[in-house]
């Protein structure tokens, strides 16, 4: 059967070997697509930006591709650890800057994935002193980042059923009348540093083992007062639909939001302190569009890109541009004023000199597992 | 994957490594069997839920309505595949809140809130709008394919509406019902947006461990031993149903014969 199959089968076995011929073909164009993308990737007038969720949007960068032609290929993400893998799981080249939170800044130099970049290059001037030479920034006397946008983890907070004086304290997740009612971020990191900050721990994340125990167990004792872990959205439906009274680790970013679409939310820093984000933005090392990467960072630091980054509709934030301050101010008060960046007594940056607002470090004295595997106890509970 | 759950995690990179330190780590920790426990249930008791939930409509559609009524009802089940899981999950969030429409109308009759998100009931309502319309069209095809002439034969033979169901339809369609099940359980099990969105991940399911193992640490190959274990539970599950749905038709076939 089969000697005879194959003596009849010539022209099909033909057919079958062109039929293979062309699926060889069109499986090496449909390989090389990415090589015909490719070109879109080395033109030099396309950055290739790893940044938090909603910075790569029109409202964002518009005004920039508009002025400069350059256009942004953005990978976002939304956590710092998110971050890490993203950048050590690409091949060198894939990203030309990358925004961090400034305690994974220190990170990306010690993996030497960053390139110096030239304080001359950047109008600092119109920075606030404090954000001129950030700590976090400066490693040898070089400069591997500059800060674009920041601010503050504390208390969120429903104005109808709280009072200013109750959010004075991280005390009140913990009072009787608001069980059912303390909502908590799924992110373990916000959270739990609100709880060390009130617990007196100055430097929230650096913190001894015993001091991580009596951390683990002053939180477990919030969990009859919990209605539920979420993620953004979460959150930001729970404050506006009554689901949650009061939050932790929420600030402006988020109040300010809720406030725009006429919500009884504010935020506040209680007197324990809160924790500050930030968002620094760097040069890859080896990025062949060393110049266009600059003219983003100028963009971003300037009073443009400031005042942009501010109102986005993703989140709100703090810059640390003092011009971009003063022109919020003067071209938009009211979302001045939701991001405390007035001249009154109480001003946000006023509350950071302070020190109520408390630079973010990485946990040193335990892993980041350990305090993950912590908050996973505590949810489930 | 398998191999990934003896990796190790060096500087937020996964390097190749021969360890059983993520084995031990995750199955001695008493929040994963927690988890485990918490997903198993919530998944079983969706199961039989949702097969009680839609036996009655796929009922009706498959043997009692007409041809043309029966279209338009296979076409309004069809009709949530349109619309991604995660949109029809927050539109749950927002009619079930405190302040949410079911809320407001208990309201109006003078009664307090009912907390119905943020918990087991939320998660179950979550997976049942994920699972109802392929367990009620795969009901419909196994009930429109019986043999009426079984049922009206029950009928002379004196057999009641609600006898005839059970003794006739529902073992003639038994392996359409016992799959829909099984395939319940299945989505189920490894649902993220059901015991995220509305169960508040309090407490968490193992998908939401899953999660966690990557965002704190980014240990993936600890998330890969919850992976493994989910997959071999669901493995597990699925051969006990298709036992049950074969298993008995071989008995009987081999009895038939001799």
């Amino acid at each position: 059967m089969k000697k005879i199959g194959n003596k009849n089968t010539p022209p099909r076995s033909r057919s079958r070997r062109k039929f293979l011929r062309q699926g060889v073909a069109a499986g090496a164009v449909a390989l090389s697509a990415p090589m015909l993308i490719r070109p879109a990737k080395a033109d030099k007038q396309v950055l290739n930006w790893l940044t938090y969720s909603g910075h790569s949007a029109e409202e964002v960068i518009g005004p920039f591709t508009e002025a400069t032609g350059i256009k942004i290929q953005a990978k976002e993400y939304a956590d710092g650890e998110k971050m890490l893998a993203l950048i050590h799981g690409s091949p060198a080249g894939t990203f030309d800057l990358v925004t961090s939170d400034a305690p994974y800044v220190e990170l990306l130099v010690k993996s030497n994935l960053l390139q110096a970049m030239k304080p001359e290059d950047y109008d600092l001037d119109s920075f606030f002193p404090e954000f001129r030479s950030w700590e976090q920034h400066w490693f040898d006397g070089k400069l591997m980042a500059l800060m674009t946008s920041w601010g503050y983890n504390g208390l969120a907070y429903n104005t109808e059923k709280l009072s200013a004086a109750d959010v004075s304290s991280y005390d009140v997740m913990w009072r009787d009348d608001l069980k059912g009612k303390l909502g908590m971020r799924d992110w373990y990191l916000p959270i739990m540093g609100c709880i060390s900050a009130g617990m007196g721990h100055k430097d929230p994340y650096n913190i001894t083992n015993e001091q991580f125990d009596a951390l683990k167990k002053r939180m477990f004792s919030l969990k009859p007062n919990v209605a539920g872990f979420w993620n953004f959205a979460g959150v930001f439906d729970s404050l506006a639909n009554g689901g949650a009274y009061v939050i932790p680790g929420c600030g402006d970013w988020i109040a300010g939001l809720l406030q725009r679409a006429n919500h009884k939310i504010a935020s506040a820093v209680p007197k324990e302190g809160a924790i500050m984000w930030t968002e620094s933005v760097s040069i890859v090392r080896g990025t062949p569009r060393l110049e266009q990467a600059n003219k983003l960072v100028r963009y971003l630091t300037g009073v443009e890109g400031q005042t942009r980054l501010m109102t986005k509709s993703s989140y709100m934030a703090n810059g640390p541009s003092r011009t971009a301050w003063d022109h919020l101010a003067k071209i938009n008060p009211r979302e001045a004023e939701m991001l405390h960046m007035t001249e009154k007594e109480d001003n946000i940056m006023n509350v950071l000199r302070d020190g109520r607002i408390i630079p973010r470090r990485l946990p040193s004295n335990q892993s980041m597992e350990t305090w993950q595997e912590a908050y996973t106890q505590f949810q489930n509970l | 994957m398998v191999v990934m759950t003896f990796w190790t995690v060096r500087n937020f990179q996964l390097a190749p490594d021969f360890s059983f330190s993520n084995w031990v780590t995750i199955l001695s920790a008493d929040y994963v069997w927690d988890a485990y426990a918490r997903s198993f249930l919530g998944a079983g008791l969706a199961s039989v839920l949702v097969t009680l939930l839609a036996f009655p409509c796929a009922y009706y559609l498959g043997l009692k309505a007409s041809p043309r009524v029966r279209l338009i009802g296979a076409c309004l089940i069809m009709a949530p595949f349109f619309t991604s899981f995660l949109v029809r999950a927050y539109t749950w969030r927002t009619m079930l809140g405190d302040q949410g429409v079911i809320n407001a109308i208990l309201g109006w009759f003078g009664f307090e809130p009912v907390q119905m998100i943020n918990n087991l009931f939320g998660s179950i309502i979550g997976y049942l709008t994920l699972v109802m319309p392929l367990v009620l069209l795969l009901q419909l095809f196994s009930l429109s394919a019986i043999d009426r002439r079984l049922i009206e034969a029950a009928h002379n033979l004196g057999c009641g509406p609600y006898w005839a169901i059970l003794r006739v339809v529902v073992p003639a369609a038994k392996t359409g019902i016992i799959l829909a099940a099984a395939f319940s359980f299945v989505l189920a099990f490894g649902d993220l947006i059901s015991p995220q969105v509305l169960g508040g991940s309090n407490p968490p399911t193992l998908s939401i461990l899953i999660v966690d193992q990557v965002r704190g640490g980014l240990q993936w190959p600890r998330a890969a031993v919850i992976a493994v274990v989910m997959v071999l539970t669901l493995i597990t599950v699925v051969t006990a149903a298709m036992v049950m749905t074969y298993g008995g038709n071989r008995r009987q076939s081999i009895r038939g014969k001799s």
